[in-house]
């Protein structure tokens, strides 16, 4: 009897040692990250043989920025190009998803059926930079579309598209709430279990896919700063703290899910349908990467 | 002359085997894709029966490949239809902002790039196994 | 480094024998071209600057294409077909190997890549 009272005991004590430090690996990857792209973008004309070997020395003198810090990533690619960020500066004074948050906030203001809103789930709309999170009891990571979806079930609504619309116009009040509150993205590993859809975001992050065999990373952390075409590629750290994204191309807000479908057709690969398990790790993985830095969403990409 | 005969003897016994089980990661390893899809060599059913066994896999494994709005599951059973239907070519259309498109590739060409696709889908599952932490900022990748 | 230098300067010594342009190997080049410079063919350019080329918004992913004049016909082929045989987390994708390029197409690329001096 003694003896399973020792056990428990030390199993106990050895799960709470280890409670804190679900996030170990996920902490040297995400320091590992801000090193990298702050070390590339310290001076990229110095740094052209290391890190920039095929970009032109002009732009790499002249058009980029130096010596960015973690926090400016969050611009993406207009961190580094002074041209592209001059076009977004001019754009966001007055810009093109201002109704998209009103009509959010009508949404989340809005009665169900039922007579409740979606405070009900949701008291504080300042928590875009929450979600992802892993919920142990279902043993899934839960973005915030999903969030969304789940508490529209369980006030008898009908569940909403995951990629635009009424979602990302809700999703855009909630970053616009988030942004203004001086959030931070704040993500959680709490257990194994989180810990371990952290690991198979990760791999699923890294690993080259599709007929054009490219990873997410391929354009994203080592493609970072170089050009497909005109296109200056944005990097991984930041990624998901400006979602959701009124993109030039979509003519129209979009949510993270419908963005990493239309990498995953970049790729040449069937996309992933939102909702999955792999879209949620791989967001999961992406949005530990922005831990830290300031929500600053909505916004307007190319 | 040799080696075409000892090519055919492979083949037909890889194949023989592949019809007997559904393609495995570990089959995928070991064989070669610009052999196994050759379709002057095995015959366009051949190549296309490999390329459904193999995509079989790769939507399993949720590394089914898609270009242009045609995925490979598409490419195969359109160009299955084309054969039937003794066609030299085979039109894939797909929708693109609720407007219907097409390409059109000779049906051998349809064949041997259907194949490719399932059986290269399938393996850079493995080769991505190897690979994966290389591109990794403090693990594989040195900076 | 030093040692792909000798490579291509043996290769350009070997290659230096002058080859009579048929009919032929001028459409060949003129395919080989449409391929490269066309977004539903090959896109090359989306990575790739080429010597001499007037190529509209070259991107800055692959180097920019210098003397592939020189290079032999097999070792280009080879790159195209398949370029993870030296980088494993090369960003360039295998052309041939995965389906999107054909036997005829990549002779056709390859030889629009040999008038790239």
């Amino acid at each position: 009897m003694n003896v399973i009272k020792i056990t428990v005991a030390a199993l106990l004590m050895a799960s709470l040692a280890s409670a804190a430090s679900f996030n170990t690996q996920a902490e040297k990857d995400r320091k590992a990250l801000i090193a990298y792209m702050e070390k590339k973008f310290s001076d990229p004309a110095k740094n052209k043989g290391s890190f920039f070997p095929y970009s032109t020395n002009e732009e790499l003198s002249k058009r980029f920025t130096k010596g960015i810090k973690r926090d400016a990533f969050r611009l993406g690619s207009y961190a580094y190009d002074k041209g592209g960020k001059s076009q977004y500066d001019e754009v966001m004074e007055m810009p093109p998803f201002e109704d998209n948050i009103d009509a959010g906030k009508a949404l989340y203001e809005k009665k169900f059926a039922n007579g409740k809103t979606f405070k009900s789930c949701f008291p504080d709309p300042a928590i875009a930079g929450e979600y992802p999170k892993f919920d142990d009891k279902k043993g899934t990571v839960v973005t915030l579309t999903l969030a969304i979806n789940e508490c529209l079930k369980a006030n008898g609504e009908k569940p909403w598209k995951m990629k635009k619309g009424k979602m990302a116009d809700l999703e855009a009040y909630f970053a616009s709430a988030s942004t203004e509150a001086g959030k931070k993205v704040h993500i959680v590993i709490q257990s194994e279990a989180a810990a371990q859809a952290y690991e198979a975001g990760k791999k699923a992050y890294y690993s080259q896919r599709g007929y054009l065999k490219l990873s997410c990373a391929t354009c994203h952390v080592q493609g970072t700063g170089k050009r497909v075409r005109n296109e200056y590629m944005s990097p991984l750290l930041g990624h998901t703290t400006h979602f959701p994204v009124y993109r030039l191309k979509w003519q129209g807000l979009g949510t993270l899910e419908r963005r990493i479908e239309g990498c995953n057709k970049d790729e040449g690969e069937k996309p992933h349908k939102p909702g999955s398990p792999w879209m949620s790790n791989v967001l999961y993985f992406m949005a530990y990467m922005s831990n830290e830095m300031p929500v600053d969403g909505p916004a307007i990409r190319k | 002359m040799k080696t075409y005969t000892l090519t055919s003897i492979i083949l037909s016994v890889g194949l023989g085997l592949s019809s007997l089980s559904a393609a495995t990661l570990a089959d995928a390893a070991n064989i070669d894709v610009a052999k196994v899809c050759d379709v002057k060599a095995n015959g366009i059913e051949g190549v296309l029966k490999t390329a459904a066994e193999y995509n079989a896999l790769a939507k399993k494994l949720g590394v089914e490949f898609k270009r242009k709005g045609v995925t490979t599951s598409q490419y195969i059973t359109d160009t299955e239809a084309a054969v039937k239907a003794k066609a030299k070519e085979v039109t894939l259309k797909y929708t693109k902002k609720g407007k219907v498109k097409k390409h059109t590739f000779a049906t051998t060409y349809a064949a041997w790039r259907a194949c490719h696709f399932a059986v290269r889908a399938v393996q850079q599952v493995n080769e991505a196994e190897t690979t994966w932490r290389l591109a990794v900022p403090g693990d594989g990748f040195k900076f | 480094m030093q040692q792909i230098k000798h490579w291509l300067l043996a290769a350009a010594v070997g290659l230096s024998l002058p080859v009579a342009a048929t009919a032929g190997t001028a459409d060949l080049v003129k395919e080989g071209e449409k391929i490269f410079t066309t977004k539903n063919l090959g896109n090359c350019l989306s990575c790739h600057a080429a010597n001499g080329k007037k190529i509209d918004g070259p991107g800055s992913l692959g180097p920019k294409l210098t003397g592939l004049s020189v290079w032999p016909k097999k070792a280009l082929y080879d790159k195209i077909y398949d370029p993870y045989t030296t980088n494993p987390i090369s960003a360039m994708p295998p052309f041939g190997k995965n389906g999107w390029l054909d036997d005829h197409q990549i002779q056709a690329l390859v030889a629009y890549l040999k008038t790239i001096h």
